[in-house]
């Protein structure tokens, strides 16, 4: 029982802590475990996380969200915390999280795993942000990027990503096969 | 070929600069030029090489094999190898890692896509926008909204699509779904699915290693996220991580649910409502199920239970119950409350095959026979989209633990924002579907 909660007449009242007793009540803290799991280890906190997201009512999806982007804002997050997150993000995600999605997808090593993310968080914030980011990529991140504007059905981006197909390659490839499908003419 | 096809050709045809142009079919021979079929492999380790096997038996129908592509230089130049061996000549000209080598180009009349399942969709829709007739193995894709773009992609450019369920093409397996169709076992109530418990196993961590030589990892991990690479990640045992399959659920789920699906005349449709409570490792590089137990109730009241099965038999089973009796089916066995219900109309007519593989033949003749006849296949990728689907369905709710309900017509879940979400994924980059 913590000592706050013992009534005036208990003799344990405002006793010394015993260091046996505050060992036993020990135990990690999932959310902190989770932000340090690296490739190839235990993986325990973060299913734990995993479970409590997927079971919550949608009413608790804003509380988790908080929580993810709180890690992503950890500058000592790890590659595969940050992953962890943006997948989870994909279950609860909104509006909300846009922006720092946003500061993920700008950067060609973290993009991909932004997009995981933002192409399941409907509405016109994530829309402007993945659009925004066509200036900012380049190379294969932007042919992903032009993936997930087509995937998402964003046909405001239409011409954005059909001034992309004469940049040939990866991303003209990725930009002909989504003029295509948004309804561009070919 | 419309101006994207001829771009990515154009495109496709400087990748290939260097490698060996792949003579036009009426070259080869022996067979007249309007019989032969080309075929190309993309994937060519177990089921590959299965598939690679049935289409060499099959020459005298006039298929003949002239690419091959696998990321790992190991596979593909001993498939390579085997192709040359058996047709006894320099044949297979094209031994590629890249699948759009085969894809885009225009001497290839039929592929058959034997990779790991987060492939399956890229690479079918990369060949049905270039004109290919399409072989692919189950589960037809790893993703609900991979499965209809497949379909869509298939109707839009006119090509047939084959899935590799070779139940369709079995005796006893169609013999159950006919009799039942036609009311043998009256109103069905029940349907129960067994399937495998996983064959292959790994510990609560594992290490990163250095990428064997002779594969293109970066290749093979494509559009699903990245991972470094380990040995139990790739061939094989790909399959118990849900970045790149769905586990047994999708493995053999994939064939059972699907003979369950054709006997109650649901082809083009699905169940209404699923739930379920499996178990997931919750540490360890395996991510899979590694106990299945969902139930997907359909409009008409049936409950079709799959779960895994605990006896050691690496097979699947399928029980209808009806108000007249029961059938149970597998590769194995067939079996009913009644024997009159085993032989109606003179029971089951089953393939033969010297050298075996009886409905393996039959389905990839039956692939060949509509790549001619321009007739939908046996298992045609709507038919495999729809079972597959139901695999799917299972592991989300699965995962969830919670009732989901599911509108077949517009293939999408009724309140329930996760669910819908895990229809599908974005791809690690320059991968798109659309």
């Amino acid at each position: 029982m913590a000592d706050e909660k013992r009534a005036a007449s208990d003799p344990l009242k405002n006793a010394e802590p015993n260091p046996r007793l505050t060992e036993f009540s020990k135990s990690p803290e999932p959310w902190a475990e989770m932000a340090k799991m690296e490739w190839g280890g235990d993986r325990t906190h973060a299913s734990t996380i995993q479970t409590l997201i997927m079971d919550a009512d949608v009413s608790q999806y804003p509380t988790f969200e908080k929580k993810l982007l709180a890690v992503l804002a950890d500058q000592q997050a790890t590659a595969a915390a940050q992953d962890f997150v943006c997948r989870m993000l994909r279950l609860v995600g909104s509006a909300a999280g846009v922006p720092a999605l946003a500061k993920l997808l700008a950067d060609e090593k973290t993009a991909d795993c932004a997009r995981y993310a933002l192409q399941a968080i409907p509405g016109a914030e994530a829309d402007t942000a993945l659009r925004a980011a066509l200036g900012a990529l380049k190379g294969k991140a932007k042919a992903g990027l032009i993936g997930t504007l087509s995937a998402r059905g964003d046909k405001e981006a239409l011409a954005a990503i059909k001034a992309c197909v004469p940049e040939g390659g990866e991303v003209g490839d990725a930009a002909a096969l989504a003029v295509a499908t948004l309804g561009g003419a070919q | 070929m419309n101006q994207l096809n001829r771009r990515n050709f154009i495109k496709l045809s400087t990748l290939a600069a260097g490698a060996a142009t792949i003579m036009p079919s009426k070259l080869f021979g022996a067979e007249a030029p309007s019989k032969q079929i080309t075929f190309g492999f993309v994937g060519t380790g177990n089921m590959g090489s299965s598939n690679i096997d049935r289409v060499l038996r099959l020459k005298k129908l006039g298929a003949r094999i002239v690419a091959v592509c696998d990321v790992d230089k190991f596979f593909r130049e001993r498939a390579a190898a085997r192709i040359k061996k058996v047709y006894g000549d320099t044949g297979c000209k094209l031994v590629s890692g890249d699948f759009r080598e085969l894809t885009r180009n225009p001497e290839i009349d039929a592929l058959v896509v034997s990779t790991p399942d987060h492939w399956h969709a890229l690479i079918a829709l990369d060949a049905l926008r270039h004109g290919k007739d399409v072989f692919c193995e189950k589960p037809l894709t790893h993703s609900i909204r991979e499965g209809q773009a497949l379909v869509a992609a298939l109707r839009q450019y006119n090509r047939v699509g084959q899935t590799g369920t070779m139940q369709r093409s079995d005796g006893s397996f169609r013999y159950v779904a006919d009799v039942i169709q036609q009311g043998a076992l009256g109103k069905l109530d029940h349907i129960d699915i067994l399937i495998p418990a996983n064959n292959k196993y790994v510990g609560a961590t594992w290490t990163p290693e250095a990428v064997p030589e002779g594969l293109d990892y970066d290749f093979w991990i494509g559009p699903a996220p990245f991972a470094p690479y380990a040995k139990q990640r790739t061939h094989y045992q790909f399959r118990y991580i849900m970045d790149y399959a769905g586990g047994q659920t999708t493995n053999w789920g994939a064939h059972y649910i699907d003979i369950a699906q054709w006997a109650l005349s649901m082809d083009k449709s699905g169940p209404v409502a699923v739930e379920g409570s499996g178990e997931f490792p919750t540490t360890g590089l395996f991510t899979a199920p590694t106990r299945v137990d969902f139930t997907a109730t359909y409009a008409s009241g049936v409950k079709l239970r799959v779960k895994t099965r605990t006896d050691g038999i690496y097979d699947g089973s399928v029980k209808f119950f009806g108000e007249k009796g029961w059938m149970d089916v597998s590769r194995t066995k067939l079996k009913a409350s009644d024997d009159a219900l085993l032989t109606i109309g003179g029971g089951p007519v089953k393939e033969k095959s010297e050298g075996g593989d009886a409905s393996g033949l039959a389905h990839m003749t039956n692939f060949i026979a509509c790549i001619r006849s321009r007739e939908r296949c046996v298992a045609d990728f709507a038919i495999g989209h729809r079972t597959t689907t139901i695999c799917n369905l299972g592991n989300i709710a699965m995962q969830l633990r919670r009732p989901l309900t599911w509108d077949p017509d517009k293939e999408e879940f009724l309140g329930d924002q996760q669910a819908n979400r895990m229809k599908e994924r974005a791809y690690r980059a320059p991968w798109a579907l659309v």
